[in-house]
């Protein structure tokens, strides 16, 4: 009986793409790392699946509570994550130069990933609050304050990647809100149009922006031209190119990416980041392909469960997760093949990373509560 | 509750979200098609680039071995330190992110010379190599030039930064492993020719190919002479090759696909080392000539000799002879590098056993063993004055005395009695005029064989033929350049004479026969008439497992013809040659209880040498042993001699006594043998007419010309023939 409670109404579709992928991941994690040296790196299949656990435990917690609590308790998660960060700051791991973790004993989190969620439930609780002023611009500048709160910690890291979701988020948030077009479009192509400048800027004339540091300029001009420094910062972009392209159409098979066995995909990276291109090269374009279509389909779930949402809030969440995972997806992939440059952020539910795992399965069971209450609105 | 305009701005919100999900994700597939499937197969021979390093493996060359099996030359094992380039460069950079030292290098020859911006591999390799090396003891000994053209034009192969490691420095580096990717100990087979200097003009010798090319494979070195050269592509072997899959450290990580190269085949000569090792021990003494030693009943080649020679070690790459020695031996005057036992001489008497062979059997000539001749001082004959090496001559004699004593007299009037057709017949039967030393398919068993000159009408006629033809080009030439030049003049007319017909009976004139064709004709007359096809190879065949298994054999004791000779006539030849050791001119080539027979002959030659002219005088002594049921033929050859009889009959002698004290069973010793430096002690000052400018290098054109110009009535130089 209460199994039978527990699953009513539950949205099967994304519930099994979401498992799909998490198996996946698992999959290719163990396929990167199997043949590491390194004791952690070949431990990351396992871990990955405890995570999955993890995750699965978040993920029926949220599914079955009510959505609305916790956008009520919004502000307290909110600070709590802010709370996060400045811990991390103050007392974190330095690991590949950058403050991001907050480790007890074995188990370690990642406090920017939880933030993702936390400000979520802190940015609907400030949309819900200015629900009748929402096509007003100062909604939007109140909204891109708050995110501007988390996003200045984790600058601080420093953790570009992680920072740059926070703005797409926003951005979910307030056109599924509701927002006037102008006050979302006129900012998207302004900043659209800062982009590309930078990138004509940096990697057409060689200039240095001076606010970021060399390497990111380094990024970006490598983006343009990989073969400008084939063998220092361009390596990792064109090994991966490498890797997904010499899979072809079937792919070499599980196990037999030599690319990756014989370490031009960087081992540390190849089951996080560049998770897509270990998976590119041994399930080939079939494999590729499927990946970027089951993440599609569970984005337009996501995109559904908003629409059939009973209330604002429930709409808002679903906006704002599918800013924070399209984002995710849509860079991390397009990054491994270069659509966009190199940012070091993971593909959600693949890549190998517990904490950011846990909050993307959480997301997902915050769906499923919108989802069950389709009907009560 | 949501108002209703709110519901439509919703619905065209979500499906706008949705558009934009199914764009992005289009985008994602649209270029991760052309990533894998338009341009896969441009990614994945990248990445095979990137993580192979193919590796050709060389044969092992083919040995040559003499007729009992020993090796005359074969394969050593060197130790080298290998160097690949491509996987040198590939570490370093990724140790220096990505960035390697370039430099400027000169380019190309002559026209196309430029500079050229190259990696600075040598600059690599003194930064990563050279210091860990020179930990071990190694000592890099590579030209840098080299390096630098290597890794440019050849990286996948193997680039020998140091060569010649001995054993125990070999063992330190196995042992205490440097780990400098790309740089890795090798044993490689180096030809080694165990008797040195013996035999070293039928070996020839190996070098480095010349063109250097890219996309095939290229030994390491090839045939540069000799049987090395003539029997390349069955010494040669087939080459191996394997696949070394490497990590982006450069480190191996594992072999894909080795291909065991396939050992060349060995080539079996004819040749006995110790018979080779008996005449070279003799020829030693000599400046220059040359001694063949043939087993008369089948025309096997035993021995080929010629002097001087070379070392054909010192010519191997990465050998022990040093470049400058071999540069000496191709411009040494007396041509180290010449196989005299295959050049054409002026045979001089010795060619007189042919013009009594031909005498015997021309019916018009009515000759008989028994036929008697007289043969004064000199002789008036064709309008001139002909003159016998002893102003008393032999008075009335036969064959055997004829033969015996040299007699130039007798052979005068013998010659200009048969004729030159028939002696050009028996010399055709023989094989004068021709190349003998063929494979069974007409392929020349050795490279640089002269045919020689068996002269006649039909000869003479050709010859003038041929100098009207070069005339004619020389006038139209000269008209067409508007009459400027003074005309060319018309060509010397020349017809076959009896004069002619007396020079050639006694060696002298136009013709010309190979130290080998003489062994051929001795081995006819030795052994009842049978014209045998020399032979120097055996067969070609592989090594196995299970032995040695044959692929080519060539055919043993292969007629060419008959003398066409009746048995008592040749015997009456064997006869007188038998004489002229017992009583006559070749005494001195008698060896105790062995029944020798030969014939002596010298010529005189006048040629350049050193700026002068000189009398360098060809002396012959041709003969086999025994006179019953004969076993080997020798011919002896000394340039610079001074008679058959007392320069070369002894030698041959000597060559004789050692081969049956061999057969007695005291074998000579078989050493290493140093090369024989060639001189010029034989020649003197000459009052010939030498016309200079002809040919300053005094060879055998040189005496054409000599002849062409000067020869005129020939005989009536008083050439004295013994």
């Amino acid at each position: 009986m209460r199994a039978k409670r527990v699953f009513r109404g539950m949205h099967w579709p994304s519930l099994f793409l979401m498992l799909g992928l998490c198996l996946f991941g698992v999959m290719v994690i163990y396929s990167a790392t199997h043949t590491s040296e390194a004791v952690d790196l070949r431990n990351a299949a396992t871990q990955q699946a405890a995570w999955v656990g993890l995750g699965l435990v978040l993920f029926f917690v949220f599914a079955l509570a009510d959505y609305h609590r916790w956008v009520e308790q919004g502000w307290f998660w909110f600070g709590g994550g802010l709370l996060l960060l400045l811990l991390v700051l103050a007392f974190g791991r330095e690991v590949n130069g950058a403050k991001s973790w907050i480790r007890f004993g074995p188990v370690g989190f990642q406090p920017a990933e939880v933030m993702k969620l936390a400000f979520l439930a802190g940015a609907c609780a400030l949309m819900v609050a200015l629900r009748d002023r929402i096509e007003k611009f100062s909604t939007v500048l109140a909204l891109v304050g708050l995110a501007l709160i988390p996003v200045f910690l984790i600058l601080r890291q420093p953790d570009l990647g992680s920072a740059a979701v926070f703005l797409p988020m926003c951005f979910g948030l307030l056109f599924v809100g509701g927002t006037r077009l102008r006050y979302l479009l006129i900012p998207a192509g302004v900043g659209l149009a800062g982009v590309l400048a930078i990138y004509f800027y940096v990697g057409h004339l060689g200039k240095e922006l001076p606010f970021l540091k060399t390497y990111q300029n380094n990024r970006i001009r490598t983006f343009f031209d990989p073969n400008l420094d084939p063998l220092g910062a361009g390596w990792t972009i064109r090994q991966s190119i490498i890797a997904i392209g010499s899979g072809g159409v079937t792919g070499k098979g599980y196990l037999h990416g030599d690319q990756n066995l014989y370490g031009f995909l960087p081992k540390n990276i190849a089951y996080n980041d560049f998770i897509f291109s270990v998976l590119g090269e041994e399930w080939g374009f079939v494999g590729g392909a499927a990946l970027i279509l089951g993440q599609a389909g569970l984005l337009l779930c996501i995109a559904w469960i908003g629409w059939r949402a009973p209330d604002f809030t429930g709409r808002l969440l679903a906006g704002g997760v599918l800013g924070m995972l399209f984002t995710h997806f849509f860079i991390n992939v397009g990054m491994t093949i270069k659509v966009v440059p190199i940012t070091g952020i993971p593909l959600p539910f693949v890549s190998y990373g517990g904490t950011f795992l846990a909050v993307c399965m959480a997301a997902m069971g915050l769906m499923q509560s919108v989802w069950r209450q389709r009907h009560l609105g | 509750m949501l108002q209703p305009r709110r519901r439509a701005n919703l619905s065209k919100r979500m499906t706008a979200t949705m558009i934009v999900v199914g764009i992005a994700a289009l985008i994602l597939l649209q270029r991760l098609f052309v990533v894998q499937v338009v341009e896969g197969q441009k990614h994945a021979q990248t990445l095979i680039q990137q993580t192979t390093i193919p590796i050709l493996l060389s044969p092992p060359r083919g040995l040559v071995l003499d007729r009992n099996g020993l090796p005359l030359a074969e394969n050593r094992a060197r130790y080298d330190v290998d160097l690949y380039v491509r996987e040198l460069m590939g570490n370093y950079a990724r140790a220096h992110r990505g960035r390697l030292p370039m430099t400027l290098v000169e380019v190309g020859l002559g026209e196309k010379k430029r500079k050229q911006k190259q990696v600075d591999i040598v600059k690599i390799v003194n930064e990563t190599a050279t210091e860990p090396l020179r930990n071990l003891g190694i000592v890099p000994n590579y030209e840098i030039d080299e390096l630098r053209k290597h890794s440019q034009q050849r990286p996948n192969t193997p680039f020998q930064l140091a060569t010649q490691i001995d054993f125990t420095t070999l063992s330190r580096m196995a042992e205490r492993d440097p780990r400098i990717p790309g740089v890795q100990e090798a044993a490689r087979p180096v030809r080694w020719y165990p008797y040195g200097a013996l035999a070293s003009h039928v070996m020839g010798f190996v070098g480095a190919p010349e063109e250097q090319t890219l996309e095939t494979f290229q030994p390491e070195v090839i045939g540069k002479e000799g049987i090395e050269k003539g029997f390349e592509q069955d010494l040669e072997g087939v080459p191996g090759g394997k696949i070394l899959k490497k990590n982006n450290l450069g480190f191996i990580m594992e072999e894909q696909g080795y291909q065991a190269p396939v050992p060349g085949h060995n080539v079996y000569l004819t040749l006995d080392v110790r018979v080779q090792t008996i005449v070279e021990g003799v020829m030693r003494r000599v400046g220059r000539g040359a001694c063949v030693v043939m087993d008369p009943n089948s025309g096997d080649i035993l021995a080929m000799c010629s002097v001087p020679n070379f070392d054909p070690n010192s010519f191997v790459p990465g050998g022990t002879g040093k470049s400058t020695d071999w540069k000496q031996l191709l411009t040494a005057e007396s041509k180290p590098m010449l196989n005299r036992a295959l050049g054409a001489y002026a045979p001089g008497s010795t060619f007189k056993t042919l013009t009594a062979l031909a005498a015997l059997e021309n019916p018009a000539a009515k000759f008989t063993p028994q036929t008697v001749i007289h043969s004064p001082g000199a002789i008036e004959m064709a309008g001139r004055t002909w003159h016998d090496w002893n102003p008393d001559g032999q008075g009335s004699i036969a064959l055997k005395r004829g033969l015996a004593m040299s007699c130039n007299t007798f052979f005068y009037q013998l010659g200009v009695r048969t004729g030159i057709e028939s002696m050009s017949e028996m010399g055709k039967r023989i094989g004068f005029g021709q190349k003998l030393l063929l494979r069974p398919d007409g392929a020349p068993a050795l490279a640089g064989e002269d045919p020689g000159t068996m002269p006649g009408r039909e000869w003479m006629e050709n010859r003038m033929a041929q100098r009207k033809k070069s005339y004619k080009t020389k006038i139209d030439a000269w008209v067409a350049e508007g009459q400027k030049s003074p005309r060319p003049k018309p060509p010397a007319v020349e017809r076959w004479s009896d004069g002619h017909t007396a020079n050639t009976s006694i060696g002298q004139g136009y013709v010309r026969v190979t130290p080998l064709q003489m062994a051929v004709m001795l081995s006819a007359v030795a052994n009842g008439g049978t014209v045998y096809q020399p032979r120097l190879v055996q067969g070609v065949g592989r090594t196995t497992e299970k032995g040695t298994k044959a692929t080519k054999e060539y055919p043993v004791a292969v007629k060419r013809g008959d003398l066409q000779v009746k048995p008592e006539n040749l015997a009456a030849v064997r006869e007188g040659l038998r004489a002229v050791v017992t009583e006559g001119t070749g005494k001195n080539a008698a060896v105790k209880d062995v029944e020798v027979a030969g014939k002596t002959g010298s010529a005189q030659f006048v040629t350049r040498i050193g700026g002068s002219t000189v009398k360098d005088t060809r002396t012959w002594f041709t003969g086999f042993a025994p006179l019953k049921e004969p076993k080997y033929v020798v011919i002896v050859l000394v340039e610079g001699g001074v008679s058959g009889g007392s320069t070369c009959a002894p030698l041959a002698s000597e060559v004789l006594f050692k081969l049956f004290e061999m057969e007695k069973g005291v074998p000579p010793a078989l050493v290493y043998q140093a090369p024989v430096v060639g001189h010029f002690h034989g020649v003197t000052a000459s009052d010939g007419s030498y016309t200079p400018g002809d040919d300053d290098n005094g060879g055998l054109d040189g005496f054409f010309n000599w002849l062409d110009e000067g020869f005129g009535g020939g005989a009536s130089r008083g050439l004295r023939r013994r």
